[in-house]
This record gives C-alpha cells, structure tokens and sequence, in this order.
C-alpha cells in the first residue's frame, strides 16, 4: 500500500499531517500556495476584502448580490 | 472564440477544432463518482481513481492519500496496518474539528429589484416564466411608471450609502419598451445622485428587437446583458420561437451583432440558456454558445412533473461540458460556466452558500400590475403576492423570508448544502406544490454537477500551485 497521494502535493504541510493535503484555505487565513489543517482559524473577510453579505446559489436571478 | 466582423455582421465560427471532441458517452457507460461520509467530511473516489476530500461544513477540498479510501472495513482493499489506520483516523478527527468557513451577515436590505418593463412578448416560448406569450395571465402590457419610480425611490431610501442596488429589466421582452428602461433608469440615477451607492443595470433579452438605437440604449446604462438562447439555431428554435411558430435564431445573431458593435460599453454579455425534456443536448449547446463571445454561459433546467430522467441526462451533460471546458482552456474556460464559476468562488473564499438565491431577503420583483413578488417565478401567484404598496409589508416579508433556505427546506446534513443553498423555491413548488419541500431531482442534480466541480477544481488548483512551485513533492 502506497502512503503517496494520487497526484503529488505541492502545498507545504504540517509535518505531521501524511495522508490529507488541503487544496483551499480561506485567504485571510492562510498566505498564498500554503495550506496546513487549523482548527482555529475565523477568517473576516472574502478574497476581495469585501464586506460579507450573504452570498447567493446559482439561482436563476441574474444578480451577483455581491 | 469566433470572430465577429462588423462589416458583414457575420460570424467566423472556426469549427474546425471542435471535431477533435470525444463523443459523448451513453448515461449508462458514463463512469461515476463513488462517496462515503464519515462525519462532515465526505471522501470522493472520481471516475479516474483519485481520492478527495470536502469539508462539508468547512468548504475546504483536500486530495488524499488513497489509503484514507480503504479505511472503510467494507471495502475490499480495505487492508490497513493497524498504526497507519489510526494516523489517518487521527488526522481525519483533526479535519473533522476544523473551523475556517464563515457565514456572511444576514440583513434584509433590498440590493435588489427587478421590472417587469413589459408583460408581453414578441416570442413564444414553450418554458417561460410569463407563460409562453410573456403576460403571466395579466391584462396590463406595462407598469404604472410613476408608482414604480415611487416604489424604487423607497427602496433606494432604505440603503445606507456604501451600498449597492441593482435594477434588473425584465420581461415579457423588455426591449419592446426601450423607452421604459430609459426612464427608470434615468429615475434611479437622480434618486442615488449624490449618494454613495453603486448603481447596476441588468437585463434579460430575447435579444430579437436588439438594434442600433436599442444596442446603443444599453451601452449608455454601462449593462449587464444577458441573451437568451438555448444553442446553435436547430436547437435553439425547437423551444424559442416566435408567434408564428418560426426559429428565433436568425434574429437573434442579428441582434447579437449589435450588442458587439458596443461590446466594450457593456459590464458584461453572457447568455441564459434553458434545457429540460425539450432540450437536453448540453454538449452540443455548449459547444455553440462558447464560441460566441459571451463572458459567462449559465445553463439552467426547466423543472417539471416527471422529470427525473431528464434532470440526470442535464447534470451528466453538463458534467461533461465541464471535462471539456477544461481540458480546452484550462480554469478561465470552465469559469465561463456560471456554475463552475460559483463553485469555485465559493471554495476559494469559503463563505457558506446559505440560500440559493437571494429572493425576498435581499431581492423582491415588481410586475405591471405595481405588485410585489419575491421572484419571477412567483408573478401573478395571489398566495406569493407581498402588495402593491408604494412600501413593501417589511413584516410580512421578515416572516415569510427571513430563515436561510438550507435551514428552511430541511437540508439537515447534506454535504451539498453550502455550495447549493437550499434548492429553488419555485421549483420545489412546481414539484411538490411546496416552496420547502425539497425537489430530489434538484438534490440529485446539483450533487452530481458539484463532484465534479470539486474534482475540476481540485485540478485547476494543483497545477496552479505546481506551475508556482515549480516541483513536485510527496508525502512521506
């Protein structure tokens, strides 16, 4: 049995973390093409540095709301 | 993307290309997606053997190692030593404990409206919210002008400077009243003059009455224009078609061609295009409409009684539509794809999908009758009617609209929840004759279009990082 991922990380990890690579962090949280597991993290704030406001689906309404 | 020469008003399609495509599998030879949950996290085996992960609650993807797949004692690989079984149940309850996706701020502010400018149409369409000739039933062809400037001055009244308003021009076919348009639009940039609030202009258009005069209308209001069309003319004229029962399609390029002419006035130019039993041909749409030069291509179903079979041909056509999308150009041609495009804004930013669409928290819809709805949808329904005021009953609309919709329809668990937001009210309505009583065959759909999205975003998001890094790396 192999402990290789399907296709090769390239994101750095947390040392002790083998078999769960992240892919997406919220940006506030985390710097760019880096991504470790946290339990703590509470980002404020889009990629956009926006205001939140709620965000819609993919509803028919052909308005962003963002 | 084809080339448009302004001279001719032609279109240079460049097919050639386009015999290169694969074609489309039968649904029951398409391989599929394989998925156990174990707590919030949802471990995805795709149809070519990688293993991913989503944090349901969290919005975060992960790629695994394929031995977190064999943990499952049912499978029959499952063949773990015994120490590495526990690391990766370590490291799953790690994950599991994860708190890094955020829910935005929930108000009721009206951010926005849409108008029905005309309640008739020059079209017939076979699907159409106004039921197929645009009036929605109703005697009266335009609104009451100066009760609906009254209505959306109200509304602009109640935005604190800072935010953002969008009028939304819909029909019947708008463009039947370009005067309309020009007047309300006039009306609702004197009423924010002075004021901080960013104003937007939106239209959907059959794009048939599209000429110089009306091309150069839109430009002016900087628009975002959405064009209707279902894909190439054979396919296109089976549903969208005129009174007389002939294609729209001619008149539609036609019109198409203005809107190039001033293309670079315009916010945007995307197209709506609407599939069902009638339509079912995704790829095939899809491989017309992404030559024309729309920034955005949003594919909807029709819901209707007895759907299922089609709901799954959709979600499988455009599944693969996305394997294309990608593999001809990458991340930027799958983002065309409003849905791809949603997804991936969703898990970039993590911010919990909640409801669907925003209708009735922060979008309402006004008809020619002066009357408040919370969708088009709902047009001309007595039991979804919230008045005809000059001001919208506020406590009527906070007690029928203020609960997201994924508590609301009862989407308990569903790992798809906060990238859905809760299914379509009016579809559940057309389905089951309730607003929250969720459509299955939209659940089955919307799940079965989002692996793959995962999967595609997965792709994109590694070679991304591998082009940055430059080398590849292994767990050890």
């Amino acid at each position: 049995m192999s402990k290789l991922v399907t296709t090769p990380p390239s994101i750095p990890q947390e040392p002790n973390v083998k078999f769960i690579k992240l892919v997406n962090k919220a940006p506030s949280t985390a710097p760019a093409a880096a991504s470790t597991l946290s339990t703590s993290a509470e980002p404020t704030a889009n990629s956009a540095g926006a205001k939140l406001t709620r965000r819609p689906g993919t509803g028919c309404i052909p308005v962003s709301g963002d | 993307m084809s080339k448009f020469d302004p001279k001719s008003g032609n279109f240079n399609f460049g097919f050639k290309h386009m015999t290169d495509f694969d074609a489309p599998l039968a649904p029951s030879q398409r391989p599929s997606f394989e998925t156990r949950r174990q707590g919030d996290i949802l471990l995805i085996k795709t149809p070519r053997g990688s293993v991913l992960g989503l944090h349901s609650r969290e919005l975060e993807v992960a790629q695994l190692d394929a031995a977190v797949w064999n943990l499952d004692e049912s499978s029959p690989a499952a063949a773990l030593e015994p120490s590495i079984a526990t690391e990766i149940r370590e490291e799953l309850a790690q994950w599991q404990a994860s708190r890094s996706g955020q829910d935005a701020q929930g108000d009721l502010l009206v951010r926005s409206l849409t108008v029905n400018v005309a309640q008739i149409c020059n079209l017939a369409c076979t699907y159409c919210a106004a039921g197929g000739d645009g009036t929605y039933g109703s005697k009266t062809k335009t609104p009451d002008l100066e009760k609906t400037e009254a209505q959306i001055a109200n509304l602009l009244g109640q935005l604190p400077d800072g935010e953002s308003f969008t009028l939304t021009f819909l029909g019947g076919e708008p463009l039947l009243h370009p005067d309309i348009i020009e007047r309300l639009a006039r009306h609702t940039r004197l009423m924010a003059a002075g004021r901080a609030l960013r104003l937007r202009f939106d239209i959907v258009t059959n794009a048939t009455l599209v000429d110089a005069e009306r091309a150069e209308l839109l430009a002016k209001l900087g628009a975002h224009v959405t064009v209707s069309m279902d894909g190439a003319p054979e396919q296109n004229d089976r549903a969208r078609i005129t009174k007389s029962g002939r294609g729209s399609s001619e008149l539609v390029l036609k019109g198409l061609a203005e809107l190039l002419k001033v293309r670079d006035r315009l916010h945007s130019l995307n197209v709506g295009a609407v599939f069902g039993r009638h339509n079912l041909d995704v790829v095939g749409a899809w491989k017309y409409l992404s030559q024309l030069p729309f920034q955005t291509l949003k594919f909807d179903f029709a819901a209707e009684a007895g759907d299922e079979t089609a709901s799954r041909l959709f979600a499988e056509g455009l599944c693969e539509v996305m394997e294309l999308a990608f593999a001809q150009g990458g991340e930027a041609e799958l983002r065309r794809l409003h849905v791809a495009d949603h997804l991936f804004r969703t898990l970039d930013d993590q911010l919990r999908v909640r409801n669907h669409c925003l209708a009735g928290k922060n979008h309402l819809q006004l008809d020619t009758n002066g009357r408040f709805t919370v969708c088009q949808w709902f047009v001309g329904q007595r039991d979804e009617d919230l008045g005809g005021q000059v001001q919208v009953d506020e406590g009527e609309r906070r007690a029928r609209f203020e609960r997201d919709l994924v508590d609301e329809n009862n989407c308990g668990n569903c790992w798809a929840r906060y990238m859905c937001g809760g299914g379509c009210m009016s579809v559940n309505k057309v389905k089951n004759g309730n607003k929250h009583e969720r459509d299955l065959a939209f659940c089955d759909r919307t799940r079965h279009t989002l692996l793959k999205g995962i999967e595609k975003y997965v792709e994109a998001r590694y070679n991304t990082t591998l082009d940055s890094a430059g080398a590849e790396r292994e767990i050890h």
